[in-house]
């Protein structure tokens, strides 16, 4: 049919990398946009969580009859109300959870696993009378010993934080209890082998800190259960139909029943990619028959929602004095939280994606300790395991005297190259971005003294999924765009150039929206770095669908066969002198007419998108580091990645940058603080030290095109990837300034301070 | 930190009189908020809970910078902004105008008054996370423990406490010889800077010598230091928006290369800011140069005694002295 004329790869597109203003600007920039708190409704209760004081009790009972009695306090909530759930694995973002350990990290059932663990919740007439109730809740606790470190927690003697957690993934399986909930392996020939065709060998260990998310935006929900068992929800996340799916499965619902609204989002990074609040509120507004509202803290935040792993990564690569990598093995542990499931397995993964080699080993431990569980965040496990391999393959380059981008390009994966996780990467832009990073100007100008330079690379696999669309167009021709994905980072503006580019109409004519759970079908989250690629697949699928109806539409009009009729520009044409003189019909012609030719338009999509295109980047980074101070000063940064197509380039230029902003704040600063007893010592932004403007100079960015073939436009995910990198090439620019090698994060003066006074004295043998 | 106040009775004083009566009629129950940078976090946190908030940043006796021959005086309530824009005070102390820059965020400088600033509590996380500590009427101190976390800690001066002085702004005040004039019992009564700040061993809860009731109404600099060389530097986690780690104020008369006389003061190490004396005594008289700066070196941090995590701290004192010494050169 001649509408398949549209969305063609190559060839130069008219909306597609534009830059227009994001069509959810305005109303953030006046505080019109309603985020996760705006919303209020008459009646409504405020909702207030109990949490442990201890970062391991079990919970041996717990009176409300007291918070009960208080006026003005509706219903009280705790872990009778939830029935337990049996083992079930589902995907959360990136990662995988368990339905049995979710109930659990909504509200503590045997046992309270960290700080900040929820153990009750009440829902009063107001904030102050709430906050009464819960000092008025007695719970009995029997603290026991607790454990942080994941090498600490898999040792024999380790606090048991599940009595009945049995590692998966050995065999014979084991016969005792552990903290290790899982081991996991990747192989690729011969590493033994690969090794010994080696010239140098270096191995060390590594180590990271758990780091948060750091949205600006707390968690924040409102839920309101009517007396027929139908639910509303309204909150911050980045996928409601997976907080639908996760909340009905929690209280017994039927989803049909659970109508679910994303509110505009402060932020997420993968941190709001599962629920915490949500099924308390709905529990509460259940059991007090009115609207409940419930928001987290800044303290609470950091306390009990996700941050990502902190890790002990121990790596070791081989190589010829010609620069050619013969092998490569790491061992990772990774610390989960309260609950299974860190991304190790990723971590793995990525671990040495960026190159093309024969021989890789990398066993992956899933370590539960009395952390708050961790959740994905930008990339999950790729940035920590990276950090080792780009480490050592910098220190490996030093020790031949070799350009460290050039031995990258020497061993760079590309396309062909199978990868030590599984597959064959087609056509990937690794090698463009060194080439680019070669060529920059940055790369070329040199340094002051008391400066280093440093490179890596990063690699992410990136995701599609199940996606869902509707073009909706109006009388007027201007066209309702309506998809599933909550928009943190400007997806908005980028469906729509796709739409308008497919269609060949003004993007100022379509509207977007993010539906609710009841207005579009079964939409996985945004995570992945699959929301530009996968809606935006389901948004050209659903202009395609329309253009059909559009180009039928002309056909009956002009009364001529369908095949006769041609998308053009935004208008029918009859197609060839073959099928007749007419006008074209535009889209807004064609819209006026609708409803005496035939009833309205409506695209359609629903997808299970293939395909992603990996994502691979190289960031150079120079630093200045104060000797006397142990000040790292990040003086100049430049993002080069792979973007396969940029869409709206002014929000993949936002992603690089804002990658790259968190990585310099993980490999710099920020960290938790524990005191001794398990307790959370700095939640709150003045003591975790995420950078500020003043921080970081201006990241400059090179967006290299290197096309994802499945998607029509070449679009490939940019989200994650820019995390990856930073952490390595900050340490290796610092080692570059200071002869110092940091193996263990995060940078900061009184580290480097310690560093450098460790290596000024030698160590006693 | 909670994000949510108890109910309190705020009042705003027309004058100084006003506000000292108001502090008299509430004793124990009165809390005075300038700028409440310091003080929110404390409701917030719902450690503290005044009746009586007595928000002084109106009164007009406490506001101005202003020459008057011998010193200069700056109204308590003058914000940070405001010392950091002033022209009389950058001609005369850059020192001062200097640290009041590095202090926080702009808009927390916005806000937060001088007088604030040189009052505000301890930062120990300890003490601010409610933990009934020595400096809370406890019996203990949870700072100085064999796994307690003191990175940001004292290393001098310690008197069961290790909480540290966290202001910017008292370590230049100190080398400067500032005076604070403080209103008590009505009566004006002027104590010198060094003696303002007190430490664990004079009075473990209070970090100055402000009583109940008394309201700081001015700081006095005297020309002493007027155009002298100066130097100020701190060091944080974070470039901006963060406490120091240690910091360093100072400032020296000099006849070319050699050092007629010079003070210095560092905060984040002890209790009060911290005169480097045997450093100000060695470089008497001396010239600066590589030499004056070992020595310097060698003396700064005499005495130090590291807790667990905050051995950082020596080499920084250390090298912040030399490099002090080393701006006059
Ligand atoms: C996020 C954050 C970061 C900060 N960073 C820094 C920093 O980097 N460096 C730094 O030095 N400080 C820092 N501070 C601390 C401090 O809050 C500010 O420096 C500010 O100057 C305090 O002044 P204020 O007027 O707001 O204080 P307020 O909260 O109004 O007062 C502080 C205390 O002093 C008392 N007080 C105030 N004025 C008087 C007076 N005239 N007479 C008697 N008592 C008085 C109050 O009762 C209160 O106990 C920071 C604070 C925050 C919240
Ligand atoms: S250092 Fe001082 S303030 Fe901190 S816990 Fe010890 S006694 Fe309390």
């Amino acid at each position: 049919m001649a509408a398949n004329s549209h969305g063609k790869t190559n060839g130069s597109t008219r909306w597609v990398g534009t830059r227009p203003v994001r069509p959810d600007g305005v109303d953030k920039v006046t505080g019109r946009a309603r985020f996760g708190a705006d919303v209020h409704l008459p009646n409504m209760l405020v909702g207030k969580v109990l949490r442990s004081p201890h970062a391991h009790a079990r919970i041996h009972s717990i009176d409300t009859s007291a918070a009960l009695a208080l006026p003005g306090v509706k219903t009280v909530v705790t872990r009778d109300d939830f029935n337990d759930l049996p083992s079930e694995f589902v995907p959360a973002g990136e990662m995988l959870i368990n339905y049995r350990d979710v109930v659990r990290n909504v509200m503590a059932r045997e046992k309270a696993l960290f700080e900040g663990h929820p153990v009750a919740a009440v829902a009063a007439v107001s904030e102050k009378v709430a906050r009464e109730a819960l000092a008025r809740i007695k719970v009995d606790y029997e603290v026991l010993p607790h454990v942080l470190d994941v090498v600490e927690a898999m040792a024999p003697e380790a606090p048991l934080l599940h009595e009945d957690l049995i590692t998966a993934g050995v065999e014979p399986a084991p016969t005792t209890p552990s903290n290790v909930a899982k081991v996991v392996e990747f192989k690729l020939g011969d590493v033994e082998a690969g090794f010994a065709e080696a010239d140098i060998v270096i191995e060390r260990e590594f180590s990271t800190q758990p780091v948060h998310q750091g949205y600006i935006e707390p968690h924040a929900c409102i839920a309101n259960y009517s007396e027929d068992g139908q639910a509303e929800l309204w909150c911050t996340t980045q996928g409601h139909f997976v907080v639908r799916g996760h909340c009905a499965k929690l209280l017994g619902m039927d989803v049909s029943k659970l109508r679910v609204t994303a509110s505009e989002i402060g932020g997420g990074f993968g941190g709001k990619t599962v629920v915490y609040l949500e099924p308390v509120a709905l529990m509460l507004s259940r059991k007090s028959g009115q609207p409940v509202k419930m928001t987290m803290s800044r303290e609470e935040v950091f306390q009990a929602s996700g941050p990502a792993a902190g890790t002990r990564v121990w790596a070791k690569v081989g190589m010829t004095n010609a620069g050619r990598i013969t092998a490569g093995e790491a061992v990772l542990k990774y610390q989960a939280g309260a609950f299974q499931g860190s991304p190790v397995q990723p971590g793995c993964m990525c671990a040495f994606a960026p190159y093309d080699l024969a021989h890789v080993k990398v066993v992956g431990y899933d370590v539960v300790v009395n952390r708050p569980k961790v959740a994905a965040y930008r990339a999950p496990g790729a940035p920590q395991s990276e950090f080792a391999v780009e480490s050592i393959i910098d220190e490996l380059a030093k020790r031949i005297g070799m350009d460290p981008v050039e031995l990258r390009l020497k061993n760079a994966a590309k396309e062909g190259t199978k990868a030590a996780y599984g597959p064959t990467f087609g056509p990937v832009g690794l090698v463009e971005t060194l080439e680019e990073a070669k060529a920059h100007d940055h790369y070329r100008t040199p340094l002051k003294p008391g400066q280093g330079r440093g490179v890596a690379s990063g690699f992410w696999f990136n995701i599609g999924g199940e996606t869902c669309a509707t073009l909706n167009l109006g009388e007027d021709g201007t066209i309702a765009l309506v998809a599933g994905t909550p928009d943190i980072g400007g997806s908005r503006a980028s469906l729509c150039l796709q739409a308008a580019e497919t269609l060949g109409v003004d993007v100022e004519r379509i509207r977007p929206l993010i539906g609710d759970t009841s207005t579009l079908g079964y939409t996985f989250l945004t995570g992945g770095s699959r929301t530009a690629f996968a809606s935006g697949m389901a948004v050209i699928e659903a202009a395609r669908d329309m253009i059909r109806q559009l180009c039928e539409r002309a056909a009956k009009i002009w009364d001529i066969p369908v095949d006769a009729v041609e998308w053009i520009d935004g208008e029918a044409r009859p197609a060839g002198s073959n099928a007749g003189e007419f006008e074209p019909l535009s889209l807004a012609d064609l819209a006026r007419l609708a409803g005496k030719s035939g009833g309205p338009f409506v695209g359609r999509a629903q997808i299970n998108a293939q395909g992603a295109g990996p994502s691979f980047g190289t960031h150079i980074v120079d630093v200045d580091v104060d000797r006397e101070t142990g000040r790292v000063t990040i003086e100049r940064y430049t993002v080069i990645q792979d973007a396969g197509k940029a869409v709206h380039p002014s929000y993949v230029e936002g992603q690089l940058q804002g990658g790259a902003v968190q990585g310099i704040g993980w490999a710099l600063n920020e960290e938790y603080i524990y005191d001794d007893k398990g307790r959370l010592q700095n939640p709150g932004f003045l003591d975790y030290r995420i950078p500020v403007c003043s921080d970081v100079p201006m990241i400059d960015t090179v967006i290299v095109e290197v096309p994802n073939p499945t998607h029509p436009y070449g679009v490939r995910g940019v989200g994650e990837t820019p995390i990856v990198p930073p952490m390595a090439a900050i340490a290796n620019a610092v080692e570059g300034a200071l002869g110092l090698r940091f193996t263990d994060l995060p940078m900061s003066p009184p580290r480097v301070l310690k560093a450098l006074g460790d290596a000024r004295v030698p160590k006693a043998a | 930190m909670t994000d949510y106040m108890h109910a309190f009775d705020l009042y705003v004083p027309a004058s100084l009189e006003d506000a000292a009566r108001l502090l008299d009629e509430h004793g124990t129950n009165a809390w005075i908020v300038a700028g409440g940078k310091d003080s929110f976090d404390w409701f917030k946190d719902r450690h503290r809970q005044p009746q009586a908030v007595i928000d002084i940043s109106g009164l007009e006796e406490l506001h101005g910078i202003r020459d008057h021959g011998g010193h200069i005086s700056i109204g308590a309530a003058t914000t940070l902004t405001e010392i950091e824009e002033s022209e009389l005070l950058r001609e005369h102390f850059p020192v001062l105008t200097q640290a009041a820059a590095q202090v926080a965020s702009p808009q927390i400088r916005n806000a937060g008054t001088i007088g604030g600033n040189v009052s505000q509590d301890a930062r120990c996380t300890y003490y601010r996370d409610g933990f009934p500590c020595y400096r809370a009427g406890g019996d203990a101190c949870y700072a100085n423990t064999p796994t307690a976390m003191n990175r940001e800690h004292a290393l001098f001066g310690v008197s069961r406490c290790v909480a540290v002085t966290p202001s910017d702004t008292a370590p230049a005040l100190v080398a400067l010889e500032a005076e604070m004039v403080i209103s008590r019992n009505g009566v004006l009564q002027t104590v010198p800077s060094e003696a303002y700040f007190v430490g664990p061993d004079i009075d473990i809860t209070r970090m100055t010598v402000l009583k109940e009731g008394d309201i700081l109404v001015a700081v006095h600099i005297p020309k002493t230091w007027a155009g002298a060389r100066s130097y100020f530097e701190k060091i944080a986690d974070r470039q901006t928006w963060d406490f120091a780690l240690v910091n360093i104020a100072l400032v020296a008369k000099t006849e070319g290369t050699q050092v007629v006389a010079a003070r210095i003061a560092c905060g984040g190490v002890q209790c009060t800011p911290r005169r480097l004396a045997e450093v100000e005594d060695l470089v008497q008289g001396e010239t600066v140069g590589p030499d004056l700066e070992t020595l310097a070196r060698r003396v700064a941090a005499r005495g130090a005694k590291a807790l667990n995590y905050n051995q950082f701290k020596i080499p920084l004192i250390e090298n912040l002295a030399a490099r002090a010494i080393r701006s006059l050169a």
